[in-house]
């Protein structure tokens, strides 16, 4: 059973994410609008999903908490209490703490428990302060919690209970005589009567109820949450009651709650992970006693000597207690960490229209096939418009097919968007200044994987934007300018790319700020000429920062670089416009899926190649004069007045070519990382969109190949990777095999 | 290599019951009039030639890659690997696709010739020529009847840093 319910935990974690953004979500809005009631049923509604299913799969520290939070939420909602400032803020660091409780769950990590205190206590008194009538519940919650049983769980007990089935029991197929037998398994049953004093005539019994109830005493070394366990399916529209018998002669302790509310849990049933004890190997130890090389008593005795690394480093005075201390804290989050990454199984959750529309284009695709092969069994030359036509349909079918799979991997980038309200809350309180966010564009689809790969850099970036882009209020209002600084977060699709902007109303970037900075840290000549470009993307250098002081959100000069390396190994660009005193705009631009590009093909002698189609600015044949060289060997291109280098693709990658002159071939303009290059091919093919095949798999890299893909005629064409052209041709003496 | 192999269907030659004693099954090919064998287990098919992609910047041997049912295959020229002289494919050209490190090659050989059962105590060690010839690829030398089969150590002569490291010079 345990493997079953795992795979139900899964589906529970995944919605309870999506739970916690709409509380997060909600609680963030309500704090603009706090009387609005729906926003605050809908806290509620998804706060109580995850106390229910929690409550189910045995989270227990999750459901108590959930709890403490619905309380509050409930006072708010009955307008026993008003939404303050200070109750949002609580129910957000609350929402927080969910947050990590899950997360702990999931990868079975310890918690920190103070947090968790702190809150409840928090929830607790701000609940309390209003009504005293909640406190009831509370105290009821708060003792399951606090009150781990006071028997020793090997100790026998015995449990009187009773049970009376929801009518439904047998329409949803559950068998009471299962639920029975499992009780019978954790220990002894005796004094089982069954009451049928609820059953009909027979004449009207509908044999789909259950019109059964009943009463059975339970002797089990168990304690009682397991036995309330064997009734989780069958919970809902169940009355019963579950008595613990302390003592057959003093009678029965009345903790037999109501199972509705508080279902307290087994500690155990939240690792119900498949049992692979059996395969680990087992310690040292633990194999000499077995071979008889030592006795347990010896073994028992050198385990008691042995010492933790840290306590040795301490005793030795090489580490402070307090450092010993912080390293096994990082020790345990990255557990945590590579605990999650594991369990994180990787799902889509797919619009049904999406499926829908697929099964049709799928069923289109069968007609045109059974079309097809029913012209082959009798064709004639008569025939072959008839069957050009059917070529046609089938390669729109194809195309369509492609088109709607790619969706199905297609998420709105609202679900990248959605961190940023809380992120830009936080920001604006920590910093001093009074920041508004903007978001457009949240419908915009683009590739699941790219919208993960790029939440972290846009979170740079608006970290950024209100760190050091908007200035203070004080500031602002010297500068006649509105005193809530703006920051816009805009997706839209532009070409085959998507386009993400991140624009601020700030200062903008300091032209001499940054040039001085340059300098000084040796990245530039000093008085060397540069376009604004060049100077604007000095701040995608490692190491790079111009902000006065280090603040806690940003300004370590860490982060721009690796934005910019982020965006560029998903095949995007990053470009930043910027105006002194009027803002900064960041502009994204990613291609829409990682699995297929735009290529150009083009022909060197008689090899193909694929040019990314994002990477070309131009082509052109040039005419000689334009062509001039340096020192004799270096060939640069004239091209509107900049000269450009020329790189012969056919001595890069030393193949034969059709044509050695310039003006006989076809140059490609390319750009790679801000830098210009040209490349000579022999001719251009034409334009298609190729899917990606790695060449790692059963090869290696090769410099100046991105991958290969498989052409229209079942041959393989390189991709070719822009850089790591040029890095070949800056090379001295070209590679020669 | 030691596995007793099950017995299984082969031509005349040599009857099965040579076969569970510790020897191993390889599959035979030629190149000009030597005869050299890979173990069968590593063989995932057969193939007849068909006109590669050449790869740039790659040793001469490495002849190029191959679309195979939708996965990218490098093709290796044993004739160039071994340095013979390159000779005109025929139709009895092929290239045996093997696994090597859960990565899936083939090699453009002369052709196919058989199936062949050598016992342990008939495989000897690689011959010592000195520094004339690089036998590190070489597991030994198998004796089957009158005819003499170089048992290929494919994992040694496909993993190397042609393969797997940064672009390396010609062999």
């Amino acid at each position: 059973m345990s493997n079953d319910f795992a795979q139900f935990q899964d589906a529970f974690f995944e919605e309870a994410a999506e739970h916690l953004a709409v509380v997060e979500e909600g609680l963030l809005q309500l704090e603009q609008h706090p009387d609005d009631l729906d926003l605050l049923n809908k806290i509620f509604r998804s706060a109580h999903s995850i106390k229910g299913a929690s409550g189910m799969f045995g989270f227990n520290a999750v459901a108590q908490f959930t709890h403490k939070m619905e309380t509050l939420l409930d006072l708010l909602r009955n307008g026993q209490a008003a939404v303050t400032s200070a109750i949002a803020d609580l129910l957000l660091k609350s929402t927080d703490c969910l947050k990590t409780l899950i997360d702990a769950a999931k990868s079975g990590t310890p918690v920190d428990n103070e947090t968790v205190q702190r809150l409840t206590l928090g929830l607790a008194a701000a609940s309390d302060m209003n009504v005293k009538a909640e406190s009831k519940v509370e105290k009821g919650a708060s003792t399951s919690l606090s009150d781990p049983s006071p028997l020793t769980p090997h100790a026998l007990r015995y449990f009187h209970i009773t049970w009376t089935p929801p009518e439904w029991l047998f329409q949803r197929g559950l068998d009471p005589l299962q639920v029975i037998k499992e009780l019978g398994d954790l220990g002894t049953l005796s004094q089982v009567a069954v009451d049928v004093s609820r059953l009909p005539d027979l004449a009207e019994i509908d044999p789909e109820r259950c019109y059964l109830s009943w009463s059975m005493r339970l002797k089990t070394g168990k304690d009682r949450q397991v036995v309330e366990a064997v009734f989780d399916f069958v919970r809902e529209d169940s009355a019963l009651t579950i008595e613990e018998i302390r003592d057959k002669e003093s009678g029965v302790r009345s903790d037999g709650a109501k199972a509705s509310e508080d279902r307290a849990v087994t500690p155990h049933a939240s690792r119900l992970t498949p049992d692979g004890s059996d395969s680990e190997p087992k310690p040292l130890g633990e194999i000499l006693v077995e071979s008889g090389v030592v006795s347990r008593a010896a073994l028992d005795g050198a385990l008691a000597q042995q010492k933790r690394v840290g306590e040795i480093l301490i005793e030795q005075h090489a580490a402070s207690p307090q450092q010993v201390e912080q390293a096994l804290q990082k020790q345990r989050q990255q557990e945590a960490a590579s605990q999650s990454k594991k369990a994180d199984t990787a799902s889509i959750r797919v619009d049904t229209a999406k499926i829908d529309k697929l099964i049709n284009l799928v069923g289109e695709l069968v007609i045109t096939q059974s079309m097809l092969s029913d012209l082959g069994t009798r064709f004639e030359m008569s025939q072959i418009h008839v069957l050009l036509e059917r070529m046609a349909q089938l390669e729109r079918n194809t195309r369509e097919i492609q088109e709607r799979v790619m969706s199905i991997r297609m998420l709105p980038i609202g679900t990248a968007f959605s961190r940023f309200p809380r992120l830009v809350r936080d920001l604006s309180a920590k910093a001093g200044k009074k920041i508004q966010l903007v978001l457009s564009g949240e419908e915009t689809e683009l590739d699941k994987t790219v919208i993960e790969s790029i939440a972290d850099p846009l979170t740079h970036l608006v970290r950024n934007s209100a760190d050091h882009g908007l200035e203070t209020p004080e500031m602002r209002l010297d500068d006649n300018k509105p005193e809530v600084g703006t920051i816009r977060l805009n997706a839209f699709h532009e070409g085959g790319n998507i386009c993400i902007t991140v624009e601020d109303d700030g200062r903008g970037l300091d032209r001499e700020k940054i040039l001085a900075k340059a300098a000084k840290q040796g990245l530039i000549a000093e008085n060397e000429k540069l376009t604004d470009d060049q100077i604007w993307s000095m701040i995608f250098k490692p190491g790079f920062s111009t902000a006065d002081k280090i603040t806690d959100i940003s300004g370590r000069g860490v982060g721009m670089d690796v934005v910019k390396r982020n965006i560029e190994n998903l095949g995007g660009t990053i470009s930043i416009k910027t105006e002194k005193g009027r803002g900064t705009r960041f502009t994204l631009k990613l291609p829409l899926t990682l699995a297929i590009i735009e290529g150009m093909t083009v022909r060197v002698g008689r090899e193909t190649y694929i040019v990314p189609l994002l990477s070309i600015l131009e082509s052109l044949q040039p005419r000689s004069e334009s062509v001039k060289t340096v020192i004799g060997k270096g060939e640069l291109i004239n091209v509107r007045d900049t000269y450009l280098p020329i790189v012969r693709l056919y001595e890069v990658f030393s193949l034969q070519p059709e044509h050695t002159d310039p003006t006989k071939g076809i140059l490609l303009i390319l750009e790679t990382e801000g830098e210009r290059v040209v490349v000579m091919v022999d001719e251009i093919l034409g334009q298609q969109q190729v899917v990606i095949k790695s060449m790692e798999q059963n090869f290696r890299k090769v410099e100046g190949i991105a991958g290969a893909t498989i052409l229209g005629d079942g041959t393989v064409g390189f991709i070719l990777d822009v850089r790591g052209l040029l890095e070949i041709a800056c090379r001295e003496a070209p590679l020669v095999a | 290599m030691a596995a007793a192999q099950p017995e299984t269907a082969m031509k005349g030659l040599h009857r099965p019951s040579e076969s569970a004693m510790g020897g191993s099954q390889f599959l035979t090919f030629n190149l000009g009039e030597e005869l050299y064998g890979v173990d069968i287990l590593r063989v995932q098919e057969i193939k007849g030639y068909t006109a590669v992609t050449k790869i740039p910047n790659t040793p001469s041997y490495i002849k190029g890659v191959l679309n195979l049912r939708g996965t990218i295959v490098p093709i290796v020229e044993l004739r160039t690997k071994f340095g013979m002289p390159t000779i005109e494919y025929t139709m009895f050209t092929v290239i045996i696709v093997v696994v090597v490190k859960e990565k899936v090659m083939g090699l453009v050989v002369d052709a196919v010739s058989d199936v062949l059962d050598i016992e342990k105590r008939d495989v000897q060690p690689p011959p010592n020529f000195g520094a004339r010839i690089n036998v590190s690829f070489i597991n030994g030398i198998g004796k089957s009847g009158d005819k003499l089969v170089t048992l290929l150590d494919i994992d040694h002569m496909l993993s190397g840093e042609d393969f797997q490291g940064v672009a390396a010079a010609a062999a």
